[in-house]
């Protein structure tokens, strides 16, 4: 089967959903009843965004990483993001070579097509800036040399709920490098019932087998620029935006980048759903995730979650 | 939106309401009994109460109970519904019994509409710059209140509401401009207001004994306001005539009636320039104008008199608001009649057995000199020569208070002077009497026009000599000719408390007085007196000369519509340049109010088109076909790539042969 799925993906051709289901079906299996995160998730990496997910531990997002690293055949490197981190350890360190008389660079674990940046929260801001920066040019620039990193590049960082002890806050101008954020959040009964009762999730996900090759991914990530944004739905996305500026109800609106990021992801999930162009309940299904770590709701708000912010916005502004 | 959320915009319309409920009543809490205001605070905390700690809300019969005793007690107030207070202290009740039984949203927009209703009713009771300022301030935050609650989802931040609703109203401002210039002006204040309660004003009286003007002294209350046309008079000129009193008791004096006159005495002589200026009179209970002394011109048709002893007074209305004149007086003037001997005696009259002393240092006077004039500079010399102080505390003065004045205390006000030197020349057989009014004024330099407090009130003589007539002698000028020359604050008070004396002495506290007390006289003038003849001006001013009332009223008519129009105008070409109207939306919407017509819940406006046709196939599975065929073609015209002329065609068809059965 995954043989089949992978000649289809090479030939360009096919339906972009008949692509991705398989993947959201493997993923599935692994993460259980979370498919609408899972597919955000991939909306996330489709848009050549980077996703952080803000959750308590043990909610199973190292496992949706490593899962997603299998499922798609891409490199995969852990990165535990503790107070002692340093950016070597993040981005590789130059080494005097013995044998060669050099200085050899070793690539650090950030060069990977998949990292997933645990608990980013709880290194101190240099270790986390040595990330955020490589995230952004994608590239590493060490003692003048430059290294372009993997592609595909899909970073998942998470972060635990920042009242906890021994975190330090990522700043916003950070938070903006994440196309989306989402929640995980705790099983329903049923879906726990399952995970309880199924095998180990380390087993199943080491035999997990690849759906998509690496260039059919690339393939899907190109096709994704061509998905149409018709007029009227930018008209859409400007109120969007525009609301967040001057409702007063935050303490700084969105920012250019969070609107580009806004297109993205909602062609993103037109594409995963076989639309032709971007429709507003493309929008509204990515919107909550892609502003909810953006905005600072302001004082005396009742806003509180990324989901209650987002849902006010879009019971705020019209359809265009 | 999780229910916390929303219970807390349900609490925070609550409070808007109650917040607009409150200050949309607070200029009526003066005028209402007492137990109004503490029913509306009862029933707002009642029902707040009820929102934030669960407190049972009173059920049907106890609030009809409530309303009934409510009626009640304003019947039993004031015997009747009618009327500006009781109407507006009905409404107020009302107001406190719907804000207790609200519970929807509906409920919450009729208080705020009330609100606008009392906020109006709050100018018929009282129009001074201040409640204006603050009923102008409400207007908008009641604007904001309606604009907070007319809107579903959560409520707006307050500064950017706060600007919509300041914007609604300058679009508003222009049709009120027109309305209040052109719609025609009734003679007199809109509404009659004879319990507006002015009596209680100090001021001058028809009677002066020692100490009166004293009193008056220390008020800084404003008597009037004078706006001279020309170029002003001196000081010294500023004699503002008042009553005029003759009749002495030996101690109070008194006026010996008034006889009306109706038009200038021949006997009246004036010569020298004019001067023209307009009285702006604050309500001082009586029927008296205080006019420059010798007051010539005033205007006909008022009711306007001069009484036989020159004093303008307005028959047979007292005033009892802010009225304004234009007068002509002549500070030269002859008043050259001759007595009867009737009146002669009157104005020689003394009470027997009073002030001996003074009677006898007359008669010496007189037996050394006959001549009337000898005789007042010997008296003016008296107040010279010997040792007499002007004071604002004067010492009390017994049975002969013209003695004790002149011998013993030697201590006076303007009151003491004026009398003892009329008694003096009564004494000595020249007829006098006394003259009360005020002297002298503040320049309001920002306005231009002079303030006369009541600290300015003055008593003066008026002397009659053959030959010459009533001559005005001023006895005080002799003492404290400064007082004339300067006011009361000029410096011969010095160590005293005089009215505004604390302001005086901080320069700018003094000149943000008279700043308020500019905007205030501006407002009056222009506002407040705006009636016919005003408008009468302004409307020639304008080129219509001779103004109907018809005619106003259809051109107030035409210019609202053009105003209205134009609003339109510009409001249609800014939607339009933001977003053109898209066929394929509008057939889209066709769509939604088809199905709104059968019975599916009307599309919000934050719904997406494709969301709606799942809702619509929902509640009509039997039309799913057509609803997904019409949805489709809509999403692929305005969101898909690559559709014309013909898919929108398709819509348009789609679209008119859709005809939904209602669902069940």
């Amino acid at each position: 089967m995954a043989t089949t799925t992978l000649r289809a993906a090479s030939d360009g051709l096919s339906n972009p959903v008949d692509l991705i289901q398989p993947i959201v079906a493997a993923l599935d299996r692994i993460i259980v009843g979370k498919t609408r995160e899972l597919r955000l998730c991939l909306a996330c990496l489709l848009a050549r965004g980077h996703l952080l997910i803000e959750d308590l531990p043990g909610v199973g997002k190292t496992t949706l990483a490593h899962a997603l690293a299998k499922v798609l055949d891409l490199s995969y490197q852990r990165i535990q993001f503790t107070s002692d981190l340093l950016p070597a350890d993040v981005i590789g360190v130059s080494i005097y070579g013995r044998d060669t008389g050099r200085f050899e660079f070793h690539k650090g674990p950030i060069f990977s097509q998949l990292v997933l940046a645990d608990e980013i929260n709880r290194a101190t801001p240099k270790a986390q800036s040595a990330l955020l920066e490589a995230m952004e040019e994608r590239q590493v620039t060490v003692d003048g040399n430059t290294f372009s990193l993997p592609a595909p590049f899909f970073v998942v960082a998470t972060r635990n709920p920042s009242h906890q002890i021994g975190t330090f806050p990522l700043p916003e101008s950070q938070l903006d490098r994440f196309l989306m954020q989402i929640t995980l959040g705790y099983p329903g009964p049923a879906e726990e019932r399952q995970l309880l009762t199924s095998g180990d999730r380390r087993d199943l996900v080491d035999q997990l087998e690849a759906v998509l090759s690496v260039d059919a991914l690339l393939k899907l990530q190109n096709t994704l620029m061509n998905i149409h944004v018709s007029a009227a739905l930018l008209d859409y996305i400007q109120a969007l935006v525009a609301y967040t500026r001057e409702s007063g109800q935050f303490s700084a609106g969105l920012s250019p980048r969070a609107a580009i990021a806004l297109v993205r992801a909602s062609q993103a999930w037109a594409m995963m759903n076989g639309h032709g162009g971007v429709h507003p309940e493309d929008v509204q299904a990515v919107l909550p995730s892609v502003v909810g770590h953006r905005l600072e709701p302001e004082q005396g708000s009742d806003l509180q979650s990324a989901r209650t912010i987002g849902a006010s916005i879009l019971e705020a502004v019209p359809v265009a | 939106m999780s229910t916390a959320a929303n219970r807390q915009d349900a609490t925070g319309r609550l409070l808007w309401t109650a917040g607009v409920v409150a200050g949309a009543s607070l200029p009526h809490w003066p005028t209402l009994p007492l137990w109004a205001p503490v029913l509306l605070c009862m029933c707002i905390a009642w029902r707040l109460a009820g929102d934030f700690a669960n407190w049972p809300l009173p059920n049907t019969t106890v609030r009809i109970g409530l309303a009934l005793i409510a009626l009640v007690a304003v019947l039993g107030e004031y015997h009747t519904l009618n009327g500006v207070e009781a109407g507006s202290a009905l409404l107020v009740v009302m107001v406190a019994l719907k804000f207790l039984e609200t519970r929807t949203s509906r409920d919450q927009l009729v208080l705020m509409i009330i609100s606008y209703f009392l906020i109006f009713a709050g100018l018929l009771g009282q129009r001074s710059l201040v409640i204006v300022l603050y009923l102008l301030g409400f207007v908008w935050f009641t604007t904001i209140g309606l604009l907070q609650l007319g809107r579903r989802g959560p409520l707006l931040g307050t500064w950017v509401t706060a600007k919509l609703a300041g914007r609604l109203l300058l679009h508003a401002l222009p049709i009120m401009l027109v309305l209040f210039v052109l719609f025609p002006r009734l003679p007199g204040p809109l509404w009659a207001l004879p319990s507006v309660n002015t009596s209680g004003r100090s001021g001058l009286s028809d009677t002066m004994s020692p100490g009166d003007l004293t009193n008056l002294a220390l008020s800084d209350e404003v008597a009037f306001r004078v706006e001279f046309h020309d170029r002003p008079p001196g000081p010294s000129q500023l004699y503002w005539r008042g009553p005029v009193l003759s009749n002495f008791n030996g101690r109070t004096w008194s006026s010996d009636g008034v006889q009306l006159r109706g038009r200038i005495a021949d006997t009246l002589e004036y010569s020298g320039d004019p001067i023209n200026y307009r009285v702006m009179l604050e309500p001082n209970g009586r029927r008296w104008i205080l006019a420059l002394d010798m007051p010539a011109k005033w205007p006909d048709g008022e009711g306007i008199l001069m009484e036989s002893h020159y004093q303008l007074i307005r028959f047979p209305r007292s005033i009892r608001s802010r009225v304004n004149y234009e007068l002509t007086s002549y500070p030269a003037y002859h008043a050259g009649e001759t007595l009867t001997n009737a009146q002669r005696d009157v104005y020689l009259a003394l009470p027997d057995g009073s002030n001996p002393r003074s009677r006898e240092l007359a008669q010496q006077w007189r037996q050394v000199d006959q001549d009337p004039a000898e005789i007042i500079r010997s008296a003016l010399n008296l107040f010279r020569a010997e040792t007499f102080y002007y004071t604002l505390t004067p010492p009390a003065l017994g049975a002969h208070p013209a003695d004790e004045f002149l011998f013993q205390t030697r201590e006076g006000f303007c009151e003491h002077y004026a009398s003892a030197f009329t008694v003096l020349m009564r004494a000595a057989g020249i007829p006098a009497r006394v003259v009360t009014g005020y002297q002298g004024g503040e320049l309001n330099g920002l306005g231009q026009y002079y303030i006369i407090y009541q600290s300015n009130a003055h008593a003066w003589t008026e002397v009659w000599l053959e030959g010459e007539g009533w001559v005005r002698v001023d006895p005080t000028a002799a003492v404290a000719p400064e007082r004339i020359e300067f006011g009361l604050s000029g410096g011969s008070l010095a160590g005293q408390r005089v009215a505004g004396g604390a302001f005086r002495n901080f320069v700018w506290l003094r000149n943000m007085a008279l700043a308020w007390d500019a905007a205030n006289t501006y407002w009056n003038d222009w506002v407040l007196s705006y009636g016919p003849e005003l408008q009468r001006n302004i409307l020639r001013a304008l080129g219509i000369a001779r103004p109907h009332w018809t005619k106003l009223i259809s051109l107030t008519v035409i210019l609202l519509i053009l105003l209205l129009g134009t609003l339109m105008a510009y409001l249609a070409w800014t939607y339009r340049t933001n977003r053109p109207e898209d066929p394929a939306t509008r057939y889209f919407g066709s769509f939604c109010r088809k199905l709104g017509r059968a019975n599916v819940a009307p599309r919000r406006p934050t719904e997406g088109p494709v969301d709606f046709g799942r809702r619509a196939i929902e509640a009509l599975p039997d039309a799913s076909v057509k609803i997904e065929d019409i949805t489709e073609a809509y999403v692929g015209i305005r969101y898909e790539p690559g559709s014309g002329a013909d898919e929108l065609e398709r819509l348009k068809l789609l679209v008119r042969s859709f005809k939904p059965s209602p669902a069940t």
